[in-house]
């Protein structure tokens, strides 16, 4: 289904690819530069509901415990208000983090930018 | 010091522990969403009156009734919040969508071993466990945290 961009989504009927992924950028760009990168996918979460999943890799400064938890409700609200995944698509967004240092090591292709 | 407590205490133990390790950071996480599960569900029976009853009615709640009704919160369409005040309506949000993502991390956490939890992601998630607590305080009283409340039991028909 690539080829036309149209990804096939049981509970949610169908989630226009190109445009979800307009939004998105368009949200990320609003991040400011406590983020590095900001990728996604499209599935199934452990229940079975249609969720989009944000990997989001923050800059290591913005990685310190002291400010975790404001800098990543941030982010998770600004991409909350801006998709609207669950008004929009029908998806449910769930958030995950990793620091800059982390992804490097890793070099996970699903959190690479 | 109550049980809630206590796991909210354990999973910020286990996530500043030396060595970190897979089983420590995973274990946080599980202990960090069972931190916020028993506390929303004591501050439930803790309506229940009769105080001796409230261990045995605590065990009337269910994770999948209390996900599906912390979604539906979540969702500004159907449940707008109109004319409630606005920063009591966004922290009982937040309460919610903390607790649908800790539970899914809970289970990544517990079962889904094809990656590594990282450092990061795992102090995020007990972080946002650690707002949860900081959050329901100032807002336990308004009636739409209370209905809230109602609604991680009943199951929607």
């Amino acid at each position: 289904m690539r080829h036309n961009q149209l990804m096939p989504i049981v509970a949610a009927g169908l989630v226009h690819r190109g445009q979800l992924d307009a939004e998105i950028k368009a949200a990320a760009a609003k991040l400011g530069p406590q983020v590095a990168h900001v990728s996604y996918s499209v599935g199934e979460d452990s229940t079975g509901e249609s969720s989009v999943f944000f990997r989001i890799v923050l800059a290591d400064e913005a990685s310190r415990e002291e400010t975790l938890a404001d800098v990543t409700g941030r982010i998770a609200t600004v991409l909350f208000d801006e998709v609207r995944p669950i008004e929009n698509w029908g998806l449910h967004p769930y958030f995950n983090f990793r620091s800059l240092s982390e992804q490097q090591r890793r070099r996970d292709p699903e959190w690479a930018g | 010091m109550a049980y809630h407590d206590d796991l909210l205490k354990q999973a910020s133990h286990l996530v500043h522990g030396m060595p970190l390790t897979q089983a420590s950071l995973r274990r946080a996480v599980s202990s960090a969403y069972y931190a916020v599960f028993h506390l929303l569900i004591a501050e439930a029976v803790s309506n229940w009156s009769n105080v001796e009853s409230r261990a045995a009615l605590s065990r009337a709640f269910d994770h999948g009734i209390m996900r599906t009704a912390s979604n539906r919160l979540l969702n500004t369409r159907d449940f707008p919040l109109t004319g409630e005040n606005p920063v009591v309506a966004d922290s009982l949000r937040l309460v919610a969508r903390s607790f649908v993502q800790l539970q899914e991390d809970r289970h990544f956490a517990d079962y889904n071993l094809t990656r590594d939890l990282e450092l990061t992601d795992a102090l995020s998630q007990v972080k946002s466990a650690e707002k949860v607590f900081a959050t329901w305080p100032m807002i336990r009283t308004a009636q739409i945290a209370q209905e809230y409340l109602v609604s991680l039991v009943v199951r929607q028909r």
